[in-house]
């Protein structure tokens, strides 16, 4: 049995580690690198919170700022949370998306009908009601299109709270979009 | 359900209908793939910024610098002879060179003031000697965790006719009674010495050794199909290697950019497989330099150090690690 103390860092944190360190230096293929691993989590907790068109804005915002005070973070294995908890703040100050209509919600998407365009929105609007915790992991999933690894890896969270919340979340929004249960929903 | 065949966990599994037509719907508002990364902030704007406050941030540096300078000196310096102390459940001894102490219960020891070791239950070693600059235990058997902050080689551990130098890091060292055992380097670097062959060993990899060899460094996650080729590769000769080595290069990922780089720096003769142009890629580099890999192929130093300078972090930059110095 691995006593606590000696288990390290994941592979992944261990590489994000190296990647902030030589972003430090000014290495621009690991700006690039660390750009790419964690937008889907950046704009995932953006788009929970904010209209869509914003929510991309903000995510180029927030690797500008994340980038620009990279000598702040004290742990380099730990830029997921970090940049996480800017963009949480970001999106704590702009106005929460109301319940508004498909074009609050609106992609420039010219191949969706309109009908197509007002049912994605009201999917995505119910998925803003979840709680949090089940928010932002089915966001996750079910728009960036991330597996339940990759989420685990991203987010910090162990698998097995991922897979409680991609369950109990999606047995929420079911109930919220008026669709019958599955026999796995809600399972844990 | 299996967690593989579930299709909120594995996105390959087939979803039923209704999951399908959500993830339709919602996949048009995933983050844009094809924006460019934001560029961070220009250090020049950063520095007329802060002019006004240049002088006063210099004179308040100097005094700093003069405060680490003496802090250091008092870390660094030790007695010759000097026992280290050891704390675990049965209380607080201490250890002084030539003895050797067995921990019944997880242990630590402290290492002159430059670090820690944590020992697991039954772990057997003994000091050697200690004095500023020159600290070295041996690892009988068991399991330490080393966790030290002071320049390169200022600490060390022999197993047997082999030692691990640190370079400024934690790592994680397990011996078993047979002389076999493995490192893991978990932040900075480490130097693996056997004879005349010196390895160097990253944080986020590990490696196997006996009693007399040591193996490639891999991550920890390595895929099964990368450890079977390795395997293989070694257990192979003649021409059949080539084909192993290509086999090698088609199971690393990314970020096994340093067991190719470890491997290649092992058997330089191996750039002429498909080896080469996966380590470039993985680092980033060019793989038409054809003057370049033919250079490697031959062994050529100045070659090889070119493709080590891209590793982000070198070995020899231990101070960056000065979160170990509290540890």
């Amino acid at each position: 049995m691995l006593l606590p103390w000696f288990q390290g860092p994941s592979a992944e944190a261990v590489e994000t580690a190296e990647w902030v360190l030589a972003a430090r230096q000014g290495a621009s293929w690991a700006f690039e690198r660390l750009y790419r691993r964690h937008l889907p989590l950046v704009h995932g907790i953006l788009l929970g919170r904010c209209r869509a068109a914003r929510a991309e804005e903000l995510a180029q915002e927030c690797f500008a700022l994340a980038f620009a005070q990279l000598t702040q973070l004290r742990e380099a294995h730990k830029f997921a949370g970090w940049v996480a908890q800017i963009a949480r703040r970001l999106a704590a100050a702009e106005r929460i998306a109301p319940e508004q209509g498909a074009e609050w919600d609106a992609l420039p998407d010219p191949a969706q009908s309109p009908e197509h365009a007002a049912e994605s929105a009201r999917v995505l609007q119910a998925l803003r009601r979840l709680p949090e915790a089940y928010r932002e992991t089915l966001i996750l999933r079910l728009v960036e299109g991330l597996s339940g690894p990759e989420i685990a890896a991203l987010t910090g969270l162990r698998p097995g709270s991922v897979r409680v919340n991609l369950h109990r979340g999606m047995a929420r929004l079911r109930a919220q979009l008026g669709l019958a249960q599955t026999e796995h929903d809600d399972e844990a | 359900m299996k967690l593989d065949r579930d299709p909120l966990w594995n996105p390959a599994q087939p979803a039923d209908v209704e999951l399908a037509r959500l993830q339709g719907l919602l996949a048009p508002y995933a983050a844009r793939r094809d924006r460019p990364c934001p560029a961070p902030q220009p250090a020049s704007l950063a520095a007329r910024r802060h002019r006004p406050l240049l002088r006063m941030a210099l004179a308040a540096g100097a005094g700093l610098v003069l405060l680490l300078l003496a802090g250091a000196v008092q870390r660094f310096w030790w007695p010759a002879d000097q026992p280290w102390r050891v704390q675990s459940a049965a209380g607080e001894t201490r250890l002084a060179p030539g003895q050797h102490y067995q921990a019944s219960a997880t242990s630590e020891i402290a290492v002159a003031r430059i670090g820690r070791l944590q020992l697991a239950p039954q772990t057997r070693l003994s000091l050697l000697r200690t004095r500023t600059g020159a600290h070295r235990v041996a690892l009988e058997q068991g399991r330490i965790e080393a966790r030290i902050w002071a320049p390169p080689g200022w600490f060390g551990v022999q197993l047997g006719a082999a030692e691990v130098i640190d370079l400024g890091c934690e790592f994680v060292l397990q011996r078993d009674a047979d002389g076999s055992g493995s490192v893991e380097v978990l932040s900075g670097w480490i130097a693996w010495r056997l004879g005349d062959e010196d390895r160097l060993l990253p944080a986020g990899y590990r490696f196997d050794f006996g009693p007399e060899a040591v193996g490639i460094a891999l991550r920890p996650d390595a895929p099964a199909a990368l450890r079977a080729a390795l395997r293989d590769l070694a257990a192979s000769t003649g021409t059949a290697r080539l084909t192993l080595a290509d086999r090698v290069a088609h199971a690393a990922r990314d970020v096994d950019a340093y067991t190719l780089l470890d491997l290649l720096t092992r058997e330089p003769a191996l750039a002429d497989t498909a080896l080469y142009p996966r380590l470039a890629a993985a680092l980033g580099m060019a793989a038409e330099d054809a003057a370049h890999r033919a250079a490697w192929a031959r062994g050529d130093v100045a070659a090889i150090n070119a493709w080590w300078a891209q590793w982000p972090v070198p070995p020899k930059a231990w101070w960056r690690h000065w979160r170990d110095a509290w540890a």
